[in-house]
């Protein structure tokens, strides 16, 4: 599935997801993304940015800058607490969203 | 300089005149004598064509050949008429075109040349009918009159059929096919047609070269411009050009004697 | 808390824009290095792991620009971004850059101009408070024109309305006064009841106005004057209040000095005295005086109207001889002192904003050919990531610029013409005194240019936004020349141009037709080398003085002594002049009839040579003669017009009339002889029925000399060669010489009092020719614009066809029947359009033809011409162009 396909919106919530693991820098986000949908799905830097910069804005992720082994300067993305609140929300909706679609998508079995 | 005719050029109007009237006689539609066109940028002369001295006679299909920079473009727009030489004598049918006035040329142009161009060239608004009716107009003929003849012009390209579309309307060999039916309306002296099948794909370019081969068949003169090898060898004949001048003059397997 | 964050961050991307670029930077660096370092580590060779840097780096433009908006600081930067760009570009086309702006200046200019002018005069209130509340009351009789009331009448309708918190009566005067020092001058101003400056809640802004009681007063008489009065003749000493001043030969002290701006009833009035009841008040059909009342709050006009409908019924059952047919219309004051311009101003405001149309389809064309030509540019700078929304934004940012600049230069033009236009509109517009710029016209302007920008600029950004991006920059294969549905639009553009070209063109020669002709028609007398001045005595003489033997006589008798002159005549209303007087009278022999009904004529007091000093052709009898003195029987003449209408079919020259009214009542008048009518009130009026008494018989002491000779006077004094002004210092010292007492003013040729009466008309053709010619220029620029485009954009097609056997002649040919086309279409509209507004406009301005086929068929070749010169030089670069090269440059 390439980006463009991905459900508007749907995007910011995986990158919740992830980074409600544990804080990473985008490369490794985009990485983990492809590892845990097992390469179903693929962020280029394209997406993954400015969406990035987007939840930044909105405060639901925080970033720092750290150091690197390799002496690189590398931006960090954490989730905040508002962010944390923001993915319940998001995945309750989600929950709720995809079982409906399911149903009428989905063929009945009899 | 070694083909230079220094006879000619000595000649009085009316022996060019008598002259030209000999060539015509002889059935020799182009001749150039001495033929330059030289361009000056900056302080430096540049000889684009350069002592050309070319016979062709009627009936013959010729192609002119040489790369890109050869001087071939500027020889095909001097025998065009689209441009007059800087030193020399050009007699098309008989005529003496390189002493030409811009009308003249305009005349010489719509009546003894059919010009096929590597684009087409076609008005992109006009009909196919249209189109191949521009040349009767400048010609001054009358409504009817151009009618009947663009509509023989585009039957004998087998575009009877399409004459109401517009180039748009049309493929790429259906739009040179067009371009020759314009070329041919007005009975031309020659055909001078310029890398036609350079904007086309190899299929639809041979069809073409066919439609070449007949309308020389039926008795027209053919002036092919071109650079590629395979569609000159489908000539009776290749002027090389290398550097503005003529470097050999080869009669082809495909002539006849 | 959350939103603090956010605007915080975002206003750290716009204070510390090069350390968020380059965080930005870095962090995408990092992101290309992770896929180098991956590539690397999966056992790739450098090779691969450079392809995958570059495939990664590939758009990482775009990514940047996504992220700043993102950000959301892309708008503003966006905007800078531009603005900055937009300078550059129009900086780079310098020419379509100018056009466009001067188009617009014009546009905008001419706009603003007339907006002020309708603003100032139409809309703005009056200088008054609440001068909505401000009615003009007249007296309507049936098939009459709006008319003044008698003062028994006023008195009445003050009495009797209740809709009307107050009621003024004035009358228009004009005075000879002496100042303090003791030095005459004449002056214009108004006799008014005392209660004037309360109904208009002006107070004056020096000394006090006049005291009430002189509503009946006596003797004592107090005037209130002008600031400007004031300040020129009394050096704005305040001293002044309190000391007299000689109102034609009556002592009145200066009560007040009104403040500046102003100017009731007229521009130029300097006095105000209190209405003296005339002798002949008491007449209820002496109508003289002008009403104007304030409304109580709340009271609409229509309420007043019904009222003042009542009342006349009352007054015409009351007093049935005099108030028979009497009716009374009342209007906003407003509408009084402005209605006779409104249609005018209304027309030409109409002008400007096609003129303002044309401007803006020139805008739109300019556009659309620089879209087209830009079309490339755009179409790389879409390939290179900028979003499509982003380049209509880049386009349309450079025509709200250059609607910015083109509307300020107009501004600039509008205030730089509008002095211009306070001086030749002076006598032609009522309250120039007020018209200013006001900023909300400069408002009202700049959204017209939003407007006209939005439309204009947001028609080729949205076809630039609309093109399909690979097809513009694979554009060049296949046949020739593209765009034929935006040629359409830019064809109807100079189509609808020309239109509107040709109904302005036409519309202002119809009005200079019209001034022509009236110019040129037969008013009754030969203008030429006749120079004429007012007159009028001090005032002071005995009330039975003889003033036509003791002043008039030995000066007319004096000046045709001098050298130079010829003719000297003397006349109370000069033709086209200082107004006219009426009356009724009877004709001897025949049954009376009722006043109402009487036969009326414009009464006017003669000299014997008045007639021959202005060459008013004689067509019966005899002129006035020196035996015609005051004790011989009395003697008239009458006009063609009178003749027609009252003897039809006989001769009149014999037969009597008597004057029947009141103190007006005389003995039977011979009439001695018809002369041709002149143009008393205006040249476009038809002539009415004038009476004419010679001066040495009107009896002195009686009202008869109070209106014909204690008038301003008219000297017409025809010289028998060269200017007549020449002779008017020596004509002035006759009359100095005899009367040192009598003031002289308005000294002018008889073709300047001419000229002067159609000033107004004279202005409108002057400012509609102006507009016209100004839509001229840019509708041929436009013109030019989109035939040097066709040709630019149409090179390879009329290469071709030049190829295929066309000469130059049969390019140019091409080029001109191209034009020769949209003139024909643009025409068959503008004449559709003159007609129309033809009709719209002679609704509208009295006296003008509204099919004028000289005017249009004038207008139609001129514009034919023009329009012909227009496309003959991009028809020349057509037809030399140069086949072959055009050709190979594919």
């Amino acid at each position: 599935m390439k980006p463009n396909d991905l459900v508007q919106g749907t995007l910011g919530l995986l990158i919740l997801r992830i980074l409600a693991l544990e804080p990473m820098h985008g490369w490794a986000l985009s990485q983990r993304l492809k590892q845990m949908s097992k390469d179903v799905l693929q962020v280029g830097p394209g997406s993954l940015y400015p969406a990035l910069h987007k939840l930044e804005q909105e405060g639901w992720i925080t970033a720092e800058w750290l150091i690197s082994d390799t002496k690189r300067r590398v931006k960090f993305y954490s989730l905040s607490k508002e962010g944390r609140k923001q993915l319940e929300a998001q995945t309750a909706d989600w929950k709720r969203l995809s079982g409906a679609i399911s149903a009428i998508v989905l063929p009945v079995r009899s | 300089m070694a083909s230079l005719d220094t006879a000619i050029q000595e000649l009085n109007p009316k022996q060019l005149e008598a002259r030209g009237e000999q060539l015509r006689q002889e059935g020799i539609v182009i001749r150039t004598y001495d033929l330059w066109k030289t361009y000056i940028m900056g302080d430096q002369e540049i000889h684009a064509v350069s002592g050309v001295d070319i016979e062709i006679r009627r009936g013959e299909y010729v192609a002119i050949m040489g790369p890109s920079g050869s001087g071939k473009s500027t020889l095909m727009n001097l025998i065009g008429c689209l441009d007059t030489p800087t030193k020399g004598l050009y007699y098309l049918n008989g005529k003496l075109a390189s002493e030409m006035e811009d009308d003249e040329l305009a005349r010489i142009r719509n009546k003894e040349i059919g010009f096929v161009f590597q684009t087409f060239n076609l008005l992109a608004r006009a009909s196919a009918l249209h189109n191949v009716e521009l040349p009767l107009i400048y010609a001054g003929i009358s409504s009817q009159e151009r009618l009947e003849r663009a509509r023989r012009a585009l039957s004998s390209v087998d575009l009877e059929q399409r004459m109401h579309h517009k180039p748009n309307e049309l493929s790429g060999g259906q739009r040179q096919r067009v371009a020759i039916a314009r070329a041919l309306v007005n009975h031309p002296s020659i055909l001078l047609a310029d890398e036609p099948t350079g904007a086309l794909d190899t299929k639809t370019g041979n069809e073409i070269m066919l439609l070449f081969e007949r309308l020389h068949e039926e008795g027209n003169t053919i002036v092919l411009v071109t650079h590629e090898p395979d569609i000159a060898s489908q000539a009776h004949r290749i002027i090389h050009i290398r550097d503005g001048k003529v470097d050999q003059d080869e009669i082809t397997s495909r002539s006849k004697n | 808390m959350r939103s603090f964050r956010k605007w915080r961050l975002r206003l750290r991307s716009l204070l510390d824009r090069s350390q968020v670029e380059s965080d930005l930077d870095d962090e995408l660096r990092d992101y290309v290095e992770w896929e180098i370092d991956k590539a690397m580590a999966a056992g790739g060779s450098p090779g691969e792991a450079r392809r995958a840097a570059i495939s990664a780096l590939r758009g990482m433009e775009r990514v940047k620009e996504e992220c700043r908006d993102a950000r959301g600081i892309r708008w503003f930067e966006d905007t800078l971004g531009d603005l900055r760009f937009a300078l550059r570009m129009l900086r780079r086309a310098p020419g379509f850059a100018a056009i466009a702006i001067l188009t617009l200046a014009l546009g905008a200019g001419v706009n603003a101009l007339m907006f002020t002018v309708i603003d100032s005069v139409l809309l703005r209130p009056l200088p008054y408070p609440d001068s909505a509340q401000l009615v003009s009351i007249d007296s309507v009789r049936a098939g009459s024109d709006r008319g003044s009331i008698s003062l028994p009448n006023f008195l009445d309708i003050r009495r009797q309305s209740r809709l009307f918190s107050k009621m003024a009566a004035y009358e228009e005067n004009s005075a000879s006064l002496r100042l303090p020092s003791g030095e005459p001058l004449h002056s214009s101003g108004a006799a008014a009841s005392p209660n004037l400056f309360e109904v208009l809640r002006v107070r004056p802004m020096l000394g006090s106005p006049f005291p009430a009681e002189e509503d009946h007063a006596g003797e004592a008489c107090s005037v209130v004057l002008s600031a400007d009065f004031w300040r020129e003749h009394l050096s704005s000493d305040p001293r002044a209040i309190g000391q007299s001043l000689t109102v034609d030969g009556k002592s009145c002290s200066i009560s007040g000095v009104m403040p500046d701006g102003f100017a009731f009833p007229a521009r130029d009035s300097e006095f105000w005295i209190p209405l003296q009841p005339a002798p002949d008040a008491a007449n209820r059909g002496a109508s003289f005086l002008e009403i104007i009342g304030r409304l109580k709050p709340g009271v609409t006009l229509a309420a007043a109207q019904t009222e003042l409908k009542v009342i006349a019924s009352r007054l015409e059952k009351a007093y049935p001889d005099d108030d028979n047919g009497l009716g009374f219309g009342a209007r906003f004051y407003q509408d009084r002192v402005t209605g006779d311009v409104r249609p005018a101003l209304l027309a030409l405001l109409g002008a400007v904003a096609i003129l303002l149309l044309i401007a803006s389809a020139n805008i739109a064309n300019l556009q659309l050919a620089r879209a087209l030509g830009r079309k490339r540019e755009m179409a790389i700078r879409a390939a290179l990531g900028a979003g499509r929304t982003r380049v209509a934004r880049q386009l349309f940012t450079e025509s709200i610029l250059l609607a910015l600049i083109g509307t300020g230069a107009g501004l600039i033009l509008a205030v730089g013409s509008l002095g211009l236009l306070k001086r030749i509109a002076a006598d032609a517009i009522p309250r120039v005194q007020e018209i200013a710029l006001r900023p909300e016209v400069c408002l009202a302007l700049l959204v017209i240019a939003g407007v006209s920008a939005l439309l204009f600029g947001l028609a080729p950004a949205w076809q630039a936004a609309r093109r399909d991006i690979e097809a513009a920059l694979r554009e060049s294969v296949g046949a020739v020349a593209g765009g034929h549905n935006q040629q359409k639009l830019r064809d109807v553009l100079v189509v609808a141009q020309l239109s509107l070209t040709i109904m302005l063109l036409a519309g202002s020669g119809m009005l200079l037709r019209t001034l022509y002709g009236l110019l040129h028609a037969d008013a009754g007398f030969a203008a030429q080398q006749v120079l004429t001045m007012q007159t009028a005595v001090s005032g002071t003489e005995p009330q039975d003085q003889n003033l036509a033997t003791t002043v008039y006589a030995p000066e007319l008798d004096q000046i045709e002594q001098l050298p130079g002159v010829k003719v000297a005549g003397f006349v109370t209303f000069l033709p086209l002049s200082n107004g006219s007087a009426s009356a009724s009278f009877l004709i001897q022999g025949r049954s009376n009839r009722s006043p109402g009904s009487q036969p009326r004529a414009l009464l006017n007091a003669a000299s014997d040579h008045f007639f021959s000093a202005l060459r008013v052709p004689l067509l019966k009898g005899r002129f006035f003669s020196r035996a015609d003195t005051l004790g011989r029987p009395r003697v008239a003449i009458v006009n063609d017009v009178l003749a027609r209408r009252c003897f039809a079919g006989e001769n009149p020259v014999g037969k009597q009339i008597a004057f029947d009214a009141g103190d007006f009542k005389t003995d039977p008048i011979t009439i001695v002889g018809v002369v041709h009518s002149t143009r008393q009130t205006g040249l476009a009026e038809p002539p009415d029925a004038q009476l004419y008494l010679d001066f040495r018989q009107v009896p002195p002491a009686t009202l008869w000399s109070q209106f014909l000779l204690k008038q301003i006077m008219t000297y017409a004094v025809r010289v028998s060669s060269g200017d007549p002004v020449t002779v008017s210092k020596s004509v002035q010292q006759v009359i100095h010489r005899v009367d040192p007492g009598q003031t002289v003013f308005h000294i002018a040729t008889m073709q300047e009092v001419v000229s002067a009466s159609v000033e107004g008309r004279r202005l409108g053709a002057i400012l509609l020719s102006v507009f016209a010619g100004l839509a001229l220029v840019v509708a041929v620029a436009g013109l030019y614009g989109v035939l040097s485009y066709m040709v630019s954009q149409r090179k390879r097609d009329i290469a071709v066809r030049m190829a295929l056997g066309a000469s130059r002649d049969d390019v140019v040919r091409m080029i001109l029947s191209r034009a020769l086309l949209l003139y024909a279409i643009g025409l068959t509209g503008g004449v559709v359009g003159v007609i129309w507004c033809g009709h719209l406009l002679s609704s509208m301005l009295a006296g003008l033809q509204p099919w004028d086929p000289l005017a249009l068929g004038i207008t139609t070749f001129g514009l034919l011409l023009v329009c012909f010169v227009a496309a003959w030089f991009p028809a020349r670069r057509a037809a030399s162009l140069d086949p072959y090269a055009t050709l190979r440059a594919e």
